[in-house]
């Protein structure tokens, strides 16, 4: 079995949190989605049979990019105006 | 049986994750959301380390331990941001 569902299924959802992440007016909550949907990727790549590129992803994903963009947002306001 | 029991152990992860993340959705404040986030990210390490079991492969078990320690740079970029307004790198 090559779990190709699982695949899908995290595929879907990170679909669904593209979305969450566009529409969200609390910024810090829109890096959280972020965070949550690189997580859905590492899933997706794992059973795709890709250990390597994890190693590199999860630290860029989860860890930098995210701390990255709440640092921004400290500069910034929270809300997004409109 | 042994692969029946962990695609089990995976849907019960898979569910818990969900409700997780209905918590990230509808977290009154924003502190219960990042720590329904932190929990999601730890279900995703326990769900990889799953799929390196099924597989039976260990170099699949080596991203799983990467998640769990990167997972906790955002809450401490968090709750910096959130206690003193600002984040000083």
């Amino acid at each position: 079995m090559r779990m190709i569902e699982l695949t899908a299924l995290a595929l879907l959802g990170c679909l669904g949190l593209a979305y969450l992440v566009v529409t969200e007016r609390d910024l810090l909550k829109a890096v959280l989605y972020t965070g949550i949907f690189g997580g859905l990727v590492i899933i997706a790549t794992y059973t795709l049979m890709a250990p390597d590129i994890i190693l590199a992803y999860v630290a860029v994903s989860v860890a930098l990019s995210t701390g990255l963009m709440v640092f921004l947002v400290s500069k910034t306001t929270r809300e997004e105006v409109v | 049986m042994f692969e029946n029991t962990i695609l089990l152990l995976m849907v019960l992860y898979g569910v818990a994750g969900v409700i997780y993340f209905i918590r990230v959705l509808l977290g009154p404040t924003v502190l219960d959301s990042i720590l329904a986030g932190d929990c999601v990210s730890l279900d995703v390490a326990l769900i990889a380390l799953l799929i390196a079991v099924y597989y039976e492969n260990n170099l699949l078990a080596g991203g799983a331990f990467f998640l769990v320690l990167w997972a906790f740079v955002l809450d401490i970029f968090a709750s910096k941001y959130l206690v003193k307004g600002e984040v000083g790198v």
